[in-house]
């Protein structure tokens, strides 16, 4: 397994080379530039600008250079504000993985839970509030599900804020979770799609798992419900959930553009969408590469995880 | 599955996990580096309060909270965003500053500038022992850096153009790919030196009465040569520089927000009221709304797409005011069919201004056929109306004129959109107007914000909505540069002779009325055929306030950018504790 997860490691990098050069140059065939306004530049004025981001170079020169400069790890720096690309997604992470990190939990726990009771209670009414929570949770989109869930439960019963841009991955670790008013929304609103997937694929996989004679065995040797489920059905149901966590684990932690902007978090996801949309070359290229990178890695990490959970694969 | 699979399984999560916080954490600032703007989290004030004896001795009290936009640099001799240039105000001053009619008064200077014979020489002198936030002197040498760097290439100030008149500027700044000696060279023969530590002297190349404003503005706030040595060094972030306006930055935490508190050494007349204000950067208005509706801000703008439902909510704390913006209908002249003043005329003549604001806009704005607002050229605004205003039979009779009588074989006519809510509204609005009134289709281009730029930019396109955000209150700002022939932001291709030639005399004319009668002059030649544009309306500002804050709305200005007021946060004070 380790020579597979070097090779696989090593793979990467051809990969992150193609992705920095198919955006590099689907970047420049998009129109607009990065100092495009709306109150127009003066000529001698975009001529500066383009001299001091290195853009009156010709675009094979800029790629050459990009592509140096990547194989020192270095990303650029932002035409917005001048600060190293790699300074800027550092930040942005930390926020992005503490707010993907408890939507996470939130999704896990509680489509795991809902997904096992809807099973255990099939066609009872457990199983249909479980089933209904799992279709609103993937019928809902989370432009909607945010400001719902902002005006009842922030501005009408004033339970949590409405604005949540403390973030600090660090306090966790240090115990303190004071910054609980302003997650709670974010995390529901972030967590509430995936959790319906979690809960749907569990329900599917542990019915299916329930049926199997090997658990009607365990029940006919007279072991307790709460062993059978636990010990003999949730292991085995857990492979294709398992299959769904990684890409939602990758897809929670690099961050949500709808929302971050719906609660203000100063997260990645929110500085993407805006650097497409001021073009802002350097830091679109460097969060590219960023999220490649982040995507292959958890597709080894799943990979890898099939290998444990399933022992008829090998690598 | 064995329990040592799920161990394993476990440890490869752990071990990613682990991974993720340190590739999100690492590099927070491991280089040392201390001179950019690279502030991760709130952390230390720039510079250490003094006990120097200030005007903020009468102790600040309350803290402020208000919704505002990340700015896009901190520097203010290289910015153009009204969003910097909202905070610049709050932190820094020129020698002089806008009082709340828009007339210079003296700032850090010590009284009005000297002029000399000719017009083309000010000499400025400064208060004595002016000081910088952290306490060390301000003198003379870092207002001329100031202008040093605005004009430096390498610093590609987007605002250099307003300070053309300075002898050498132009020249220095256009030497984008000098040799360093040559760029030395250019930078001493620009017009701008200290006499001693209290005086500095401006030389113009031609007289320009507004100069006095421009000495008001950003591009001209003096450097702390302290950290920026060079015209072209790194302008540091908001935690690493030093200040001399009316408050400094606190803790800032990148599209999160910034704390502010007075500066001890400010040296202005009026003496800073509150403890700490709070700029909570939201992109949202619909977000800011709920949030001040939730008592998390003090002061917002309002959102323009719930202006009816704030009118009764907020009856007493929503402020609506002229703004210094004129948006209209921006004709590219070398277009075949735009280009015909007939056609120009008919389009605008088919627009029914005050159905447009009522419907798309919910009465927000104000509607008009004017180019400069009425707050600026001194006029009653209408003067425009009998030509451009709306009038059907004229619309259909211009067109008529045009060769296409009742749209009969009108070309394809295309107006160029950003995709907004609004816009959709604007053109699915003038789409029906111009069908009904003059039988003809309109397309509609909707793209992203860049893309519409860039279009316009390179003169592709026939018709836009877009006009003007005044940079400085002067009728001048309305014109130099964008009407005259080949004006440095001319996108229209706008080219009338008689027009050139008053905009040429009134830039130079050191007689006051007379310049400002030139202009209203020039804005008919413009207007006459709507030539380049026909105006539609004049923006309102719209903010929401909390009954609590006072000075706000008294110190309210029309290019307000977060909360009304926001160039004079001085001005402002809370009863809230």
């Amino acid at each position: 397994m380790l020579v597979y997860t070097i090779r696989r490691v090593l793979a990467m990098i051809p990969l992150l080379v193609a992705v920095a050069t198919v955006t590099f140059f689907l970047m420049h065939t998009v129109e607009g530039g990065p100092f495009d306004a709306d109150k127009p530049l003066s000529e001698a004025t975009r001529k500066n600008l383009e001299a001091k981001y290195g853009l009156d170079d010709s675009l094979p020169v800029q790629y050459v250079n990009y592509i140096k400069n990547l194989a020192r790890l270095d990303l650029g720096i932002s035409f917005a504000n001048d600060r190293e690309v790699r300074d800027i997604i550092g930040e942005r992470m930390q926020v992005s993985l503490q707010l993907g990190l408890a939507a996470f939990a939130f999704a896990t726990v509680f489509g795991l839970a809902l997904g096992m009771f809807s099973s255990l209670n099939q066609n009872g009414m457990f199983d249909y509030l479980g089933v209904f929570l799992a279709t609103a949770g993937a019928a809902l989109p989370s432009f909607v599900l945010a400001p719902l869930l902002t005006i009842a439960f922030a501005v009408k019963f004033g339970w949590f804020n409405v604005l949540s841009s403390d973030y600090d991955l660090w306090q966790w670790f240090r115990l303190d979770f004071s910054n609980w008013r302003q997650m709670v929304l974010p995390t529901v609103a972030l967590g509430f799609l995936p959790m319906a997937y979690v809960a749907r694929i569990t329900r599917a996989s542990m019915l299916e798992v329930l049926r199997q004679d090997y658990i009607r065995t365990a029940r006919a040797k007279g072991l307790r419900e709460r062993r059978v489920v636990f010990r003999h059905a949730m292991k085995n149901a857990m492979i294709p959930v398992l299959t769904v966590l990684g890409p939602i684990f990758a897809g929670l932690i690099t961050g949500s553009f709808i929302i971050e902007t719906a609660f203000v978090i100063p997260g990645l996801g929110r500085e993407f969408v805006r650097a497409v949309l001021i073009r802002d070359y350097g830091l679109l290229m460097g969060v590219m590469v960023f999220y490649a990178g982040v995507i292959a890695m958890m597709n080894l990490v799943v990979d890898l995880a099939y290998a444990v959970a399933d022992p008829r694969i090998r690598y | 599955m064995t329990k040592s699979r799920w161990k394993l399984l476990l440890s490869i999560f752990a071990i990613f996990a682990v991974l993720s916080v340190a590739v999100a954490c690492g590099d927070d600032d491991d280089d040392g580096d201390d001179d950019g703007d690279t502030t991760p989290a709130a952390t230390t004030a720039a510079g250490s309060p003094t006990t120097a004896a200030s005007p903020t001795v009468a102790k600040p009290t309350g803290t402020i909270t208000i919704a505002g936009t990340q700015f896009e640099t901190w520097d203010p001799h290289f910015s153009d965003f009204a969003q910097d240039i909202a905070h610049f105000f709050m932190v820094w001053r020129g020698a002089y500053e806008l009082d709340l009619d828009n007339k210079p008064v003296p700032s850090m200077a010590a009284g009005a500038p000297t002029v000399s014979a000719d017009g083309k020489t000010y000499t400025v002198k400064l208060q004595s022992g002016l000081k910088w936030s952290d306490g060390s002197p301000m003198v003379a040498a870092d207002f001329v850096a100031g202008i040093q760097r605005t004009c430096n290439p390498d610093n590609a100030g987007h605002y250099q153009y307003i300070l053309t008149a300075i002898v050498g500027c132009d020249d220095y700044y256009a030497a984008t790919e000098a040799t360093p000696e040559k760029k030395a060279e250019l930078l001493k023969a620009l017009g701008v030196r200290a006499v001693d530590d209290l005086t500095v002297e401006y030389k113009l190349t031609d007289p320009q009465v507004t100069f006095p404003i421009l000495l008001a503005l950003w591009p001209t706030f003096p450097v702390p040569s302290k950290k920026v040595a060079t015209p072209d060094a790194k302008w540091p972030g908001p935690l690493e520089n030093l200040y001399n306006g009316p408050f400094m930055p606190k803790a800032y935490t990148e599209k999160a927000s910034i704390e502010l508190v007075p500066n001890p050494n400010w040296a202005g007349k009026t003496k800073v009221k509150v403890e700490k204000i709070v700029i909570r950067y939201i992109d949202d208005a619909a977000v800011a709304n709920n949030a001040y509706r939730a008592g998390e801000l003090d002061a917002t703008v309002a959102n323009s797409s719930e202006l009816d439902k704030l009118k009764t909510e907020f009856p007493k704390e929503l402020n609506l005011y002229p703004a210094t913006r004129t948006i209209g209908l921006e004709f590219n002249l070398k277009d075949s069919l735009v280009g015909k003043p007939e056609v120009r005329l008919a389009l605008s003549q088919a627009t029914d201004r005050a159905t447009l604001n009522k419907v798309v806009f919910k009465d927000g704005n104000t509607p008009t056929t004017s180019w400069v607002p009425p707050v600026r050229n001194g006029l009653k605004g209408g003067e425009y109306d009998s030509i451009l205003g709306f009038n059907a039979a004229k619309a259909k009779e211009n067109l008529a004129k045009a060769g296409y009588a009742d749209g009969k074989g009108f070309p394809k006519l295309t107006m160029l959109l950003v995709d907004s809510a609004t816009n959709k509204a604007l053109g699915q609005f003038l789409q029906a107007e111009w069908e009904k009134h003059l039988g003809i289709k309109l397309e509609l281009e909707f793209t992203d914000s860049k893309t519409r730029s860039s279009r316009f930019n390179k003169g592709e396109f026939q018709v836009v909505t877009g006009g003007w955000q005044e940079d400085y209150p002067d009728p001048e700002n309305w014109f130099l540069g964008l009407w005259e022939t080949g004006g440095s932001i001319n996108k229209t291709s706008t080219s009338i002779k008689a027009l050139d030639e008053l905009i040429g005399k009134a830039k130079f004319n050191q007689k006051d009325e007379e310049r400002r009668q030139q202009y209203r002059d020039a804005e008919k030649l413009l207007l006459t055929e709507a030539t380049g544009i026909a105006p539609l309306w004049h923006t309102q500002a719209k903010t929401l306030i909390k009954p609590h804050i006072k000075g706000m709305v008294e110190s309210k200005r029309p290019g307000d950018t977060f909360v009304s007021g926001d160039w004079n946060p001085e001005n402002w004070s809370t009863t809230k504790k």
